[in-house]
This record gives structure tokens, sequence and C-alpha cells, in this order.
């Protein structure tokens, strides 16, 4: 299938790792010209190494000033931005009492306040340019809720909340916005994080609770950081210009709604 | 991107015109062999001979055409088995037959809302019980269900499309679950206004009840979407080849909205 993304130029936060690294190599092998963007200044320069033509940019998406400033710094090196890949953050794992507010507050501005300060930065450049895509990465916490994953079960549903307004905002202007939702994807982030929590009573039949179905994702396995980039090179892709305000859940099955 | 669907058999029922057509083209483009069906044998047929000699195949594709009505389950066994017969596997199934039915709490009859049900719900799940066992003895399986977004915008004057889609998203995630440790991927896609025999037919009909011309007639789908068009066949047709894809190996259950953002849900 041809994507018809030669020479787009694409700007993925958190591309120095995981996931993000995964679309930035996946999208530099379908024809665009990378931007990576992260706070580690040594691991983003081995990760750009690593993808041809990749260049990196440091910055940490909690502070609006450094957004403005890589979205700036992007467009002289590069003249445009067409895809932004808005993936940066972490998860936040703990039950309420184990997550100090402060916590709580940081992840909310990586998370809902750096894709909105992203958002606001680039939207005037594509405008100029008539049209471009935003893509968020937002974690299945935001559909399964759970007691241990709080904080990112609020962060990851407000990103849903801004992907569909702001969906409806700049679609006149040809500016499509949509979210792909990973979980269960390995990755330096789950590595760290060991064991994670799966639900295997609640919402479950007897049957299931006693076979432990749901110690795994439906299809019984994880996925890779290359899932997901496929997903997102889709999502970006002039294959994909009626979509908008939507979702692709790259999860394996975990979520369990049903619309 | 490669899709990694060269030789692979694929099913799409309703595909002698519209989104079916379309994405047994986009199918082909990527190498499938491919088995469709519907109802009227004719169409069928030129369907199948359109299919087989694309625009830049100077080769002759690997397609047949079995006439099927999807309600019928004997024709729906008959179908699958002169695939697999033909073609020795099945890897994907779109299930895409059906319309789309118009009518009010009021204005629908009994026979109406069965017809409904038994195109999409019934029809659906006879071709899924039919190629499972075929797709498990693989250990490996693509299905995508063509639903629509009546499922989530069950308006009054839809009453039998809104509960029919509904009921094809319980049964997309029901299956998907029940069918994932065997590798077989069921997922659902919803398209909304998709230039098609379908959607033309809805124009007329606003126009001869509303008594509005073309014009405002086409406006008032066109414009029930922020992007402000409406959709095509081939755009459909892309997101369901990337779904029966390798690339979307980790996706199982989800149901995509192809709509130009027409739906209301935060989670859609
Ligand atoms: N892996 C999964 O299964 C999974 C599931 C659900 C959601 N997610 C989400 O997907 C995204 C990527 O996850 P991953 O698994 O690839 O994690 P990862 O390997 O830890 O990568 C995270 C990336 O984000 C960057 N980053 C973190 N905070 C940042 C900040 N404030 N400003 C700029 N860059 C920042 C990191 O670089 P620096 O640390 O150098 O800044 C790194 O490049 C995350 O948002 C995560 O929450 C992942
Ligand atoms: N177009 C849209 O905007 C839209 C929106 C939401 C959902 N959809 C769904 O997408 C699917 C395709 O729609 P479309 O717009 O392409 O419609 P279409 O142009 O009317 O095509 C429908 C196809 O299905 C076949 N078919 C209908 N009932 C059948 C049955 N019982 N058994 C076998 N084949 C049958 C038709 O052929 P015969 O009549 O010869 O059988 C035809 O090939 C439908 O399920 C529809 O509900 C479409």
């Amino acid at each position: 299938m041809d994507l018809g993304l030669t020479n787009k130029v694409a700007l993925i936060t958190g591309g120095s790792s995981g996931i993000g690294l995964a679309v930035a190599a996946k999208l530099a092998a379908e024809g665009c010209k990378v931007a990576i963007a992260g706070r580690n200044k040594t691991k983003l320069a081995v990760a750009a190494a690593g993808i041809p033509g990749a260049k990196a940019f440091s910055g940490d998406v909690r502070e609006p000033a450094q957004v403005a400033r890589l979205v700036d710094d992007v467009i002289a090196a590069f003249g445009r931005i067409d895809i932004v890949v808005s993936n940066a953050g972490t998860h936040l794992p703990g039950r309420m009492e184990d997550v100090e507010t402060s916590a709580l507050l940081r992840h909310i501005e990586t998370k809902v306040i750096g894709a909105w300060e992203l958002a606001k930065c680039v939207t005037p450049h594509m405008r100029k340019q008539g049209g471009g895509r935003f893509i968020v990465i937002i974690g299945q916490a935001g559909k399964v809720p759970q007691a241990n994953g709080i904080a990112s079960t609020i962060s990851n549903a407000a990103q849903h909340a801004f992907v569909k307004s702001l969906s409806d905002d700049l679609a006149k202007d040809n500016i499509l916005v949509n979210a792909v939702c990973p979980s269960r994807i390995k990755s330096p982030l789950t590595e760290a994080l060991g064991h994670l929590y799966n639900e295997v009573y609640y919402g479950r039949s007897l049957e299931q609770q006693e076979s432990k179905w749901g110690a795994e994702v439906p299809l019984g396995r994880w996925g890779t950081p290359d899932d997901i980039a496929n997903a997102v090179a889709f999502i970006a892709s002039e294959r994909a210009a009626f979509i908008v305000g939507a979702n692709i859940d790259v999860d394996g099955g975990h979520q369990r709604m049903i619309f | 991107m490669d899709l990694g669907l060269r030789g692979k058999v694929a099913l799409i029922t309703g595909a002698s015109r519209g989104i079916g057509k379309a994405v047994a083209q986009t199918l082909i483009n990527e190498g499938c062999r491919v088995a469709i069906c519907a109802r009227d044998a004719e169409r069928l047929r030129a369907a199948v001979s359109d299919l087989s000699h694309g625009a830049n195949n100077s080769q002759p594709n690997d397609v047949i055409g079995v006439p099927t009505d999807v309600t019928d389950e004997a024709a729906v066994q008959h179908f699958v088995a002169t695939a697999h017969k033909t073609f020795g596997r099945i890897d994907i199934l779109v299930n895409n037959a059906g319309t789309h039915l118009r009518g009010t709490v009021d204005t629908t009859t009994l026979d109406i809302l069965n017809r409904q049900l038994r195109d999409k719900v019934f029809g659906f799940f006879a071709m899924i019980q039919a190629v499972l066992p075929i797709m498990r003895s693989q250990k490996d399986g693509r299905i995508v269900n063509v639903i629509g977004q009546a499922a989530r915008h069950p308006h009054p004057d839809r009453f039998p499309s809104g509960v029919t889609n509904a009921a094809c998203m319980a049964l997309t995630k029901s299956v998907a679950d029940a069918v994932a440790r065997d590798n077989i991927r069921v997922n659902a896609v919803c398209p909304q206004y998709i230039e098609s025999e379908l959607l033309a037919s809805l124009i007329d009909k606003e126009m001869r009840e509303r008594n509005v011309d073309r014009a405002t007639a086409s406006a008032g789908f066109s414009r029930a979407n922020p992007l402000g068009r409406t959709g095509t066949p081939e755009e459909v047709a892309d997101l369901v080849s990337f779904l029966v894809s390798d690339s979307a190996n980790f996706v199982a259950g989800s149901a995509v909205s192809i709509d130009g953002g027409y739906h209301r849900y935060v989670f859609g």
C-alpha cells in the first residue's frame, strides 16, 4: 500500500525510546523526514544516529517555552511540519493513596498540557501549509479503569476529550486529529514497570475468572512498538484522509468498550 | 508499507458494488485471491469481470463470485465451501453485505426490523460460523465487520439500523474475545456517509420526502461531519485492508470510525 508519505516532515515527541523510536523509524522508512524530541540528549543522539536523516531536538513537553522552541527549531531545520505524533510520557502507577498530588499534576502536565501546547504551536504552521496530521498516543488506561493506575486513567481520559474536541475544531483546516491507543507493548517503559496488573475478576464471567482468562489481554501475548508504529503510519498517511476524531486500539483486545 | 497480504485468500460479502467491491479491488491490488458474493447474479458476474481485469493487470486476477443471500444459511455454507475448495484456504472474511433501513418506532414494521437484523446480525454470524473451523485449523484468521455509525447514533428515523448495528458491535467484541487465542483477529469499521448507491438512495429519499433540491439534500449529509464531505468506498477499503493485514497483528476487538468526524463519542 502506497502511504504517500514521501518527503513529509514528522515530529515525534518521546522519539528516543520504545514506541516513539519505532514510530520515527517507520515513518523514516516510509520516506518522511523525521524530527525526534525528548529530554535526555545522549539518548536522543543515539536514537537519531540509527534513523536515516533524523534530527534530534531536546526539550521537555512540560515546559511551554521549550515546546514553542522545539516547534520553531523543527520549522527552522525542515521548513514545515506535516505530521506530529504526541507520544512523550510515561505510566504513573499506584492507587490514590500512593500517588502524590504533585506527581499527578506533573503527569497531567506531560500528557495533557504537553499535547495541548504542541497543538497550539504547530497549528498555525499546518494551517499555512494547507493541512496536517496530529496523532496522540493514548494509553488504554484511558478506557480501562483501574484502581492502581488511577493517575494514568485520569490523564488519558482527558487526552481522549482533547483529541475529539480538537478534531472538531481543526478538520475544516484539513488538520486531521486522531488517536492510537496502545496497551501491553514491550518497551523500556513496560520492562521497567515489571508486572502489570490485569483484572481477572471484575466484569468477567465465572468461567473467565476460574481460567484466569483476563491475566493476559485477549490475544494472549504482548505487542511490539512496531505494532503501534504501523498504525501511526497508516493514520498519518494519505490513505486515511476520511478518518477524523477516531481511535485505533492496538492492544490485543484489552479494552472492554463496544462503542 | 508492505501489508503482507500476498497470496492470502479473502471472502467479501456484498461485493457487487459500493464498499464491498472497493474492498475486493484493494485486496486484489495487495495480492489477495478473492471470493465475493451478492444476491443479484447478473451484477455479481459484472463485478467479477471488472475485478478480474483491473486497470493495471494484464494477467487475469484470482476472483470468483458465488451468488449468495447471506440470510440463507445453506447458501452461506455453499459460498464458503466453494471458496475453500477453489483456493485451499480462507485467511480473511469481510462481512459487508447489508443495507441501511430507515424508519421510526412508528413506521418500522416487524418485517422491516426482521429484514435488517437478518442481513447484518444473522448474516455476519452465519458467515463467521462457517469460516471459523477453517481459520482455527490454520491458526490464523482476520475478520472485519462493516457496521456503520447508526450503532452510535440511533436517531429516531434510524430505528432498524440503529438497533441492528448496535447488535453488530456486541457481536464483534464477543467473537473477538472468543477466538483471539486461536490467533483470529476480529475487528469492525464504522463508516458514515460513503458515496455508494446506498447513499444516493438516501439523498433521493430526502429530496422526495422533504421536497428539497439535490444540493440541499446532499448538504444534509456532507455538513454532518467536521470535514464537510462524504467519503469514498476506496477510503473504507484502505482501512479494511490495513486491519486485515500483518501490519495490524495486535489489533483485536477494535471498532474503528471512518466518518470524517461525524460521531460524537469521546472514546470512539
Ligand atoms: N508501552 C506500553 O505498553 C504503553 C501502554 C500505554 C501507553 N503508553 C504510552 O506510550 C508512550 C510511549 O511509551 P513507551 O513505552 O515507548 O515509553 P518509553 O520507552 O519510556 O519512552 C518514553 C519516551 O518519552 C520521552 N519523554 C518522557 N517524558 C518526557 C517529557 N516530559 N518531555 C519530552 N519527552 C519525554 C522519553 O525520553 P526522555 O525520558 O529522555 O525525555 C522517551 O523518549 C508514553 O506516553 C506511554 O505512557 C505505552
Ligand atoms: N454507504 C454508507 O454510507 C454506509 C454507512 C454505514 C454503513 N454502511 C454499510 O456498509 C455496507 C455496504 O454498504 P454500501 O454503501 O456499499 O451499500 P450498497 O451499495 O447498497 O451495496 C450493498 C452490497 O451488499 C449486497 N447485499 C445486500 N444484501 C445482501 C444479502 N442479504 N446477501 C448478500 N449480499 C447482499 C448488495 O448486492 P445485492 O443487492 O445484489 O445482494 C451489494 O453488493 C452495508 O452493510 C451498509 O450498511 C454503509
